[in-house]
Parts: C-alpha cells; sequence; structure tokens
C-alpha cells in the first residue's frame, strides 16, 4: 500500500481531466443559457468534450507506455483504491478511444434532436460517464468500485433518457433505470456478504482472508450469484438482459453506441478483476456459473435476433450474443481439469482466454459502433430503422454500405476482420482447456448468427430501394457528415487492421492479460 | 449484546420484501420504493459486519454504508426524474402499459 500524497494523484490523471472538462462544460453552458443560447448549436460543447476526450486518451495513452516495453512486467502503482497495471491501461485505453469516436460521430445526432435547453448537460454527462468507467476498470476496492459502477449507471439512464419528449427515449431510460437499480442493489448485497467474511473491502485482502479459511466457501456460491446479477446486467448476459434490446431500441443512437461497446467493456472488466483477483481461489464456485449464463446468453441473444426486422434492435440483441462469446474468453481462464491448473504457468500460454477477452472487446467496440453509425446515417437520413431503409443501399452510397458489409462480417466472424481473430482466440481458449460444449455451443451460435447478419447484407446489395409504401423508387444519394465520413473510415480501418496484421496488437493484449492472471491461484 | 445472526436475518428479511415489492409491483413508484428497501438491507448488513468484525476501527463498513445512503438518493433522483418524464408523455406509470418498445 503506498502513500496518499499529491503525487499518486498522476495514477488518476485522464480521470482528473474528464472531470475538469465536464466541469467547464456545465460552467459554459450556465454562462451561455442567458445571452445567445437560440442560436447555440451544441458544437461548441462538442468541440470541448471532444478535446478533453482526445487529452485524457493521451495521459492514458502516457501511463500504459510508463510500463516499459512489452512482454515486460513493468512497476505497476497499487494505491489503497486503484490498481493502475497493464490490464487497467488496456481497458481505459479501449474506453476512451471509443467514447472519442461515439463523441465525434453521434454530436450532430444529439444537437440536432436534444431539446433546445441543455445541450451542455449532454456532453458534460457524457464526459462523467467515460470517467466512471475509467474509474471502474481500476478500482479494487468495493467502494470505489461501487460508486464508480453506480457513476455510471446513473448517468447512463439520463443519457438513455435523454430527448425527454421523445416517447421512446423516456420509455428507455425509464427501463434501463429500473433493471439497473433492482440488479445493482443485489450486487451490493453480494458485496456486503463479501465484507463479512473477509472484514475488508480491499480486493487483494479479500482474496487472501478468503484463500485462509477454507469455511468461507459456504459464501461464495451466494456472493458470486448476487454480484453476477448486477455485473451481468451491465454486460447484457441472460437473465438479466430484457432492457437491453428496449434500452438499446428507445435511446438517442450515439448513447446505444457506447451503451453496446465501452459501457459493456467496462463491465467485463470489472468482472474479470473481481473474479480473478477477489475470488480466484473459488473459481469451481464460479465457473459453472458463467459457462452456463454464456451459452445461454448467446443462444437467446442470436434467437431472438432473427425475428427482428428493425436493424438497430437486431444490433441490440446480436450485442446481447457477443457477450456470450466473450464470457467464454473468461471462464476459460480456468482450466477445466483440475490436474493440469496446478502444474501449467497461465501467464505463459498464447491463449490464456483473457487476451481473448481482451481481443474480443477491443475489435468488437471498433466493429459495433461502426454498425450503429451506420444506423445512425440511414436514420437521419430516413428516419427509420427498418431493414427496408437498407435496400438499395450500394447504389445510394457505396462507401456506407461497404463499411456496413465490413462491419457486419466481423461481426459474424469471417477472417481478414477483427471479429474473427477474437472469435479465433476465444474458442481456442475453450479448446485448449477442455471446454468442449463451450466452444461446440459457440460454434453453433456462430452459424446462427450469419443468418440475420447476411439478410442486411443481402438487402443493401441486391435489393432495389423502397418508399414507405413497397414501390420500387430510383436510388437517391445519401448524404453523410465529414464527422461521420472520418469515424466510419476509423473504425473500418481498426477492423481490418486488427485483421490482417494483428502481432503487435496482440502482444499488447497478452501483456495487459498477463498481469492480471500472475497475481492469482 | 444483541447476536449478529438477528441483524443478520432482519437485513435479509428487508432485502427480500424489497426484492418481492421491486419484482412485483407495477407501479414506478412503488418499483423505487423496493430498490430503496434494499438499498437499507445492504446498509443494515455493512454495519452489523463492521461492528461485531474484528477490527472496529477500521471504519471500512461505516464508510461504504455512508456511499450507499448517497448514491440511494443520486438515484431516487435520477429515477424520479426519468419517472416524471415519462409520465409528462404518456400520463401513466403503470409499467405494463410502457410497450412502446417491445419485440
Amino acid at each position: 500500500m503506498s502513500e496518499i500524497g499529491i503525487g499518486s494523484l498522476g495514477s488518476i490523471l485522464p480521470e482528473i481531466i474528464l472531470i475538469v472538462g465536464g466541469l467547464l462544460i456545465l460552467l459554459l453552458d450556465m454562462i451561455q443559457n442567458s445571452t445567445t443560447y437560440q442560436r447555440e448549436s451544441g458544437r461548441g460543447f462538442m468541440a470541448v468534450a471532444v478535446l478533453f476526450l482526445v487529452v485524457s486518451l493521451v495521459g492514458a495513452l502516457l501511463q500504459m507506455l510508463s510500463f516499459g516495453s512489452p512482454t515486460s512486467q513493468g512497476p505497476h502503482v497499487a494505491a489503497y483504491l486503484v490498481d493502475i497495471d497493464p490490464f487497467t491501461s488496456f481497458m481505459k485505453m479501449t474506453i476512451y478511444i471509443g467514447m472519442t469516436l461515439v463523441a465525434i460521430a453521434g454530436g450532430s445526432y444529439m444537437n440536432r434532436y436534444s431539446p433546445r435547453m441543455g445541450r451542455g448537460e449532454f456532453w458534460s454527462l457524457f464526459l462523467f460517464t467515460s470517467m466512471a468507467m475509467g474509474m471502474v476498470v481500476s478500482a479494487n476496492n468495493l467502494i470505489l468500485l461501487f460508486l464508480s459502477f453506480e457513476f455510471l449507471s446513473i448517468s447512463s439512464y439520463i443519457l438513455a433518457g435523454y430527448l425527454r419528449n421523445n416517447v421512446r427515449s423516456s420509455e428507455a431510460g425509464l427501463k434501463y433505470f429500473l433493471y439497473g437499480s433492482v440488479a445493482s442493489s443485489v450486487m451490493l448485497y453480494g458485496m456486503s456478504l463479501l465484507y463479512g467474511v473477509s472484514g475488508s473491502l480491499n480486493l487483494t485482502e479479500i482474496a487472501q482472508a478468503m484463500a485462509a479459511n477454507t469455511d468461507f466457501s459456504i459464501v461464495a456460491l451466494p456472493a458470486v450469484l448476487m454480484l453476477m446479477v448486477g455485473l451481468g446486467f451491465k454486460m447484457t448476459l441472460a437473465p438479466f438482459f430484457q432492457w437491453a434490446p428496449d434500452t438499446y431500441d428507445g435511446a438517442p443512437t450515439p448513447v446505444t453506441a457506447y451503451l453496446s461497446t465501452a459501457s459493456k467493456a467496462a463491465g467485463f472488466a470489472v468482472t474479470a478483476r473481481l473474479l480473478l483477483i477477489g475470488l480466484g481461489a473459488f473459481s469451481v464456485e464460479w465457473v459453472p456459473v458463467l459457462s452456463g449464463l454464456a451459452i445461454l446468453t448467446m443462444t437467446v441473444g442470436n434467437l431472438m435476433a432473427l425475428r427482428q426486422n428493425s436493424v438497430k434492435r437486431m444490433l441490440a440483441y446480436s450485442s446481447v450474443a457477443q457477450a456470450g462469446y466473450m464470457l467464454m474468453g473468461l471462464v476459460s481462464v480456468v482450466s477445466a481439469s483440475q490436474a493440469e491448473l496446478s502444474q501449467i504457468d497461465l501467464a505463459s500460454l498464447g491463449m490464456n482466454g483473457l487476451n481473448g477477452l481482451l481481443i474480443y472487446l477491443f475489435a468488437y467496440l471498433f466493429t459495433n459502433i461502426g454498425a450503429f453509425m451506420v444506423v445512425m446515417a440511414i436514420e437521419e437520413d430516413s428516419g427509420s430503422h427498418d431493414i427496408s431503409a437498407y435496400r438499395g443501399l450500394m447504389q445510394r452510397s457505396p462507401g456506407l454500405a461497404l463499411a456496413m458489409l465490413i462491419f457486419l462480417l466481423s461481426l459474424t466472424g469471417i477472417p481478414l476482420t477483427g471479429g474473427f481473430m477474437g472469435k479465433f482466440y476465444v474458442f481456442g481458449a475453450a479448446v485448449q482447456h477442455q471446454y468442449f460444449f463451450l466452444a461446440a455451443a459457440g460454434f453453433i451460435n456462430a452459424g446462427i448468427a450469419a443468418g440475420y447478419y447476411l439478410r442486411v447484407v443481402a438487402a443493401m446489395l441486391y435489393e432495389p430501394a423502397v418508399d414507405a409504401n413497397g414501390a420500387e423508387i430510383a436510388p437517391k444519394p445519401l448524404n453523410m457528415g465529414m464527422a461521420l465520413q472520418l469515424t466510419l473510415a476509423i473504425c473500418v480501418l481498426v477492423t481490418l487492421w486488427i485483421g490482417i496484421y494483428p502481432p503487435n496488437f496482440i502482444d499488447l493484449a497478452n501483456d495487459a492479460s498477463r498481469h492480471l492472471l500472475a497475481l492469482r491461484f | 449484546m444483541v447476536p449478529i445472526t438477528w441483524y443478520l436475518i432482519l437485513a435479509a428479511f428487508l432485502f427480500s420484501c424489497g426484492l418481492y415489492a421491486a419484482l412485483a409491483r407495477r407501479n414506478a413508484i412503488a418499483v423505487l420504493i423496493g430498490v430503496e428497501l434494499m438499498l437499507n438491507a445492504v446498509n443494515i448488513n455493512l454495519i452489523a459486519f463492521w461492528r461485531y468484525g474484528e477490527n472496529v476501527e477500521n471504519l471500512a463498513g461505516q464508510m461504504f454504508s455512508i456511499f450507499v445512503i448517497a448514491i440511494a438518493a443520486a438515484e431516487a433522483a435520477v429515477g424520479l426524474a426519468l419517472i416524471i418524464s415519462v409520465y409528462r408523455n404518456r400520463k401513466t406509470v403503470n409499467l405494463d402499459e410502457l410497450d412502446v418498445l417491445q419485440g
């Protein structure tokens, strides 16, 4: 435990920058209110928000570089409340990049649809949400973990219901709130049980107390189940996913884009840290729970996605299914056979499950943000999410159609895209650790998923454009803003980069995963 | 001194009541009340574990429960705001009637 002082503030520098940015925007909003508000387009706030996001991204990058070269176990800061290690830095980078992309592309959408008053609020809440995600992935103390988890949830409730005059958005916000508050209360009860048996709120100390006394294993299962309710809600796992399609459908599309990627990534990071560091000794208890949830999640998500006609809703269910594949990576960290567990050094494995999860999260972030940005472009053009609005997109805007094609192929898991690398590492880890039933369920589900992804591809490429009544019309070109084009280009490039030339990136993910794995068992 | 199990049973009972209210009631306000009950049950748990724990001078449990109270207030504020925005649009807060988004 290091001394708490001014020097240790450097470890949360990116978060401090975001807080300052958020407060600054609130202040600017207040000054503007009285004078020239009617003419304000919201662009200024957006520019400030993007600026602060980029600066904190640079801060996170510097933090990452300070750990030294990849593959080395560099020094890391373990303060009392936060743990700044390669894993944290990797997740922070992923999340901040995602939030920056959403801010750049989603700005015009939010400024157009949001109520006339309070445009600044959206951007300051957006920065606070990013801050909460950065905090939650680095927290190693239950108080900070719960606080930043709730901070993330509460500001997300507001953002989901942000268009308060819109029936769909307000309903989405309320549903998100009701599910979320119940789930996090249950999680909190699980945390209080952990505190009760271990007498500490620090994850490492909890792990030591739990390892010292095997009687505590009675509490481990109920505590894990209760924690998984709250965490499963954030990761949209199967029994707790009902809010996801409704909220993703009704919330403003930029908010949907980050809820389904960055917020979910934060959920996975917290789960990995809690289970591997805090409850690593009780993997026998949580592995069956998690593998059951993984299979249930991917199956339910895929089956529900098959019967959707709205592309936004289809992507919402697909993001539930993708959470199932990611969870497979977390299960595969622990070997199925106990004998093998004691013999091998997990950190030295090429596919240790956790690096699969990280690669998957990173690739999925770009792919899914890209896909939702395409949905947003179509929505701004035609006002509809229905699959018929996508017909003839190839003639209307070849660039947009090709970008969507790459995103959908990546979500399906076709080679040469980022999604394939993620699936390859996650499935590989499952096979290596002898979870054959998990891998089999994953493969079958990936097959089902291809069905609904390719339906959109078929509509885009081969079917002629139609109007609202179903009559064929001449394709009219679709206009996109500069910011949206830039974001889509970045998403496409990164998706292809991870798929075609991944070695550097995989080193980074390996390095990040090794740190968590070296600590436990 | 009253044994710790009494507190734990009280907390579990309160928590179950809250969970029942949150899952079974169809009125958004009633669900919110259920959530508050659950959070307060956790507070009782935390304080009891702290008071009967090995190191009472470490105030971790008490600190946690104070933060939980603050979170509960924030959650209630945001929740009521969302309920009001839905009520203005729909003139109802019955959860069964919120069915614009489904499928």
